[in-house]
């Protein structure tokens, strides 16, 4: 035997010093126990492999951050563009330079600095670029915004503490067009106006940066009418004007302008300046006579008027101390037609009066009188209406050609574009609204209602006192508004008006309103004269652009106010 | 003296009894070592193959990533091309030129025709005034007949006009397929002066100096 070959305690010459004896079935014990040692590593090794392998498999299918978004690169800007209906840019973002001073590196003289960088950016105040370079602190603008040659020229200046941070900037590169709709960014790129502040999460959503923001706007239509306000605004050395086209049947703001306007790349100065109100969101006026067409169609609606041959006579009407009277003096009694060619004041306040106030109020709340300027953007005026303890009859019957009560333009083009699409009210948008996907709306007028009203707009305009508003062929329609401004203390100006347009065309199939707003005119005061032109011309250009094409043999059918008016004498 | 044992070369049976070491080699020594060759080369091809694997994943997310760099770059020269060319051929900037040089006007319900027989009534030869001079064509082919009596009139000159003062660049404006002619303020001997477009190796860097200059002059506010 082995083991009793070796005696106790006796060193074998190979292994060391052994223990003890050597049992039968050591060695198939350590045999054993190295066979799962063996195994336990081979699967401690397989586990490794195992661990690398999913490991592996997580990194190039699992993980998402590459291949979830094959073929996408990062978005390049951190705002996403703003365009109008058909793609045109009206806002979009570029990289920019920001000179800064990190004034702990600054190795060179610094008043010796100071006057070569105010060289290099003189529209800096070299008192501000001195404080820079002497801060406290480790960094500091010096001026943001800066041109190439100007951040090439601080580059070459070869000074360590000063740096050039690479920054996204803001661009609106038709400057004032519509400067007041979609607003400005601040050197911060957070939206500070219009379109840009009420759409701030919108624009600046990671996920939506590459996708603009589409607007309702044509920026064609929007410089027509700019363009055409602006010539009359100078013209008249009128205080403002202000103007808005609308599609009828969706709602959406075609155009939307305020003057006087600003520089929207720089808008410096203070909001609360003239150039930064919007007149058409936020300005509310008294539109005048332009009121009448709803005072007529509410008196329909309601059964106040029940044929347009209900006379009304014209003279002067006492309400309380005051007596109302009409501007064109014509001999009464007036035909509902001829209340509106005729634009009797008398006439809609007698209407208004058989109305009564709750009728009155409820359809001026469904046309959306009573609440805040449609619209997404935030810069939205309130309604001035009477107080509801004071909404007495003679506030029902001014209300009822259009004093009293102050709106906005936007309000008013809303209004009309319910009046005139059939008597749907959708509220207006500055988005714009996929083909077929217009909101249902709410019916406020008849459509007979509404097409009786299409029907007096145009003969508003072919025989009463909006004629320098007709463009031939293109069929429009509408009505003229003179009011006077009111005084800061109360009472009204007897020699400054608010001259006002608000019409429609073609008026055999309305698409679209137009409204003009001239603030005080001084070569003219009435709206006939002032703002009636300027739509005739706005739609002139616009009608074209929008596909209404001229078409003199076309006329809206008028056969239902046969012998209800006299025609004027034509030459 | 005790004779120790040569473990060494004995192997011990699958039964307990120590068998030759020649034997134990042949068969089971080489099975051993085939089962090692085995692992070692499975081992070798999982790792070389993993390694592989990685090394082609990480050249694809290299090959993506500078590709998704040059996207990027082309992008923001795109945009800067796009908006440079936006703030130059700007609305309020179109206007102002047809404003002052072009003169075009919206068509009006006169100058639109409906159908083609209203376009072939154009060609027809307007009849004439009673009490109107007749005009004639004189040319060689065809001597001035005795009946008609000529008429000519020198034609004014064109008032020589300064070149305007803005230089357009060479991009035309939008057509207006719609507008008509009228007469112009000037005559169109007055062209604008032109500035040939720079190659585009020569482009220059994104939103050049002057443009920025332009955006950020207090411009009149909506210029007609």
């Amino acid at each position: 035997m082995r083991a009793a070959s070796v005696a106790p305690g006796a060193q074998d010459p190979g292994r060391g010093v052994r223990r003890g004896p050597r049992l039968p079935g050591h060695s198939q014990m350590a045999l054993a126990l190295a066979r799962q040692r063996l195994a336990v590593g081979i699967l401690l090794f397989f586990l490794l492999v195992l661990v690398i392998a999913l490991r592996l498999f997580d990194l190039t299918v699992l993980d998402a951050e590459a291949p979830a978004r094959p073929g996408r690169s990062a978005p390049t800007v951190p705002r996403a563009d703003i365009v109008d209906r058909n793609g045109v840019p009206l806002a979009t973002s570029y990289v920019a330079y920001a000179a800064a001073a990190r004034p702990r590196d600054i190795t060179g003289d610094r008043a010796k600095l100071a006057r070569r960088i105010a060289a290099i950016l003189p529209e800096r105040p070299p008192e501000a670029i001195s404080a820079a370079l002497h801060h406290e602190g480790r960094f500091r603008y010096i001026a943001r915004r800066i041109r190439p040659d100007q951040a090439q020229a601080l580059r070459e200046l070869g000074e360590p503490g000063i740096t050039l941070e690479r920054e996204h900037d803001r661009i609106y590169p038709n400057l004032a067009l519509a400067a007041h709709l979609v607003g400005y960014t601040t050197i911060d790129g957070e939206g500070s106006a219009g379109i840009e502040r009420a759409f701030d999460a919108r624009l600046t959503d990671p996920d939506r940066v590459d996708e603009p923001l589409v607007l309702a706007m044509d920026a064609r239509v929007q410089q027509a009418l700019e363009s055409e306000l602006a010539h009359e605004m100078e013209r008249q050395g009128a205080e403002g004007a202000a103007g808005v086209v609308m599609n009828v049947q969706t709602g959406e703001v075609l155009a939307m302008a305020s003057l006087p306007a600003y520089n929207i790349n720089r808008p410096g100065g203070r909001p609360g300046l003239p150039d930064y109100i919007n007149r058409a969101t936020l300005g509310v006026y008294e539109l005048g006579s332009t009121f009448k067409p709803f005072t007529v169609a509410m008196a329909m609606e309601s059964g106040v008027v029940t044929s347009l041959a209900q006379k009304y006579e014209v003279s002067g009407l006492r309400v309380g101390r005051h007596t109302i009277t009409d501007v064109h003096r014509r001999a009464g009694p007036f035909t509902v037609p001829e209340v509106i060619i005729y634009s009797s004041n008398v006439a809609t306040a007698r209407m208004a009066e058989q109305m009564g106030r709750a009728r009155q109020e409820a359809f001026l709340r469904k046309l959306g009188m009573m609440d805040r300027a449609p619209g997404e953007i935030l810069e939205r005026g309130r309604t001035l209406t009477p107080p509801p303890g004071n909404w007495g009859l003679s506030s029902v019957m001014t209300v009822g050609f259009g004093h009293g009560i102050a709106v906005t333009p936007l309000h008013l083009a809303n209004a009309y574009a319910t009046l005139v699409n059939g008597g749907i009210h959708r509220p207006a948008t500055f988005l714009k609204v996929p083909e077929g996907r217009a909101v249902p709306g709410e019916r406020v007028f008849s459509e007979e209602t509404s097409r009786l009203s299409n029907g007096m707009l145009r003969l508003a305009v072919t025989e009463g006192t909006g004629r320098r508003a007709d463009a031939p062929g293109f069929r429009v329609g509408g009505k003229t508004g003179t009011a006077e401004k009111p005084r800061p203390g109360g009472g009204y100006f007897k020699n400054r008006n608010i001259t006002t347009f608000a019409g429609a065309f073609p008026m055999d199939d309305p698409a679209y309103v137009v409204v003009i707003m001239i603030d005080d005119p001084r070569l003219a005061r009435s709206a006939g004269q002032v703002a009636a032109p300027v739509f005739r011309n706005v739609v002139h250009r616009i009608a074209p652009i929008l596909g209404v094409l001229p078409d003199e043999t076309r006329e809206p059918d008028l056969s239902a106010f046969a012998g209800l008016y006299t025609p004027r004498a034509r030459r | 003296m005790i004779r120790l044992p040569r473990l060494s070369h004995r192997r011990r049976s699958t039964q307990g009894a120590f068998v030759p070491a020649a034997i134990a080699t042949s068969a089971a020594g080489r099975r051993r070592w085939q089962g090692q060759a085995l692992m070692v080369v499975g081992t070798l091809a999982v790792a070389v193959t993993s390694y592989s694997l990685s090394q082609a994943v990480a050249t694809e997310r290299r090959t993506l990533r500078e590709l998704a760099a040059a996207n990027a770059a082309l992008a923001t020269t795109n945009r800067a091309l796009a908006a440079e060319l936006r703030v130059r051929m700007r609305l309020p900037q179109l206007q102002s030129w047809n404003d002052g040089i072009f003169g075009l006007l919206p068509i009006t319900g006169e100058q639109h025709i409906q159908t083609p027989l209203e376009l072939a009534r154009f060609a027809m030869p307007p009849a004439p005034v009673a009490g109107q001079p007749t005009l004639a064509v004189l040319t060689r082919e065809a001597p001035p007949a005795a009946g008609p009596r000529l008429v000519s009139a020198p034609l004014p000159a064109a008032p020589a006009l300064a070149p305007p003062a803005m230089a357009l660049p060479a991009a035309a404006p939008e057509p207006r397929p719609t507008a008509a002619l009228r007469p112009a303020p000037t005559p169109p001997a007055a062209a604008p002066h032109l500035v040939a477009a720079a190659p585009a190796s020569q482009l220059p860097p994104p939103l050049p100096a002057d443009l920025l200059r332009l955006i950020e002059a207090d411009a009149p506010p909506a210029a007609p």
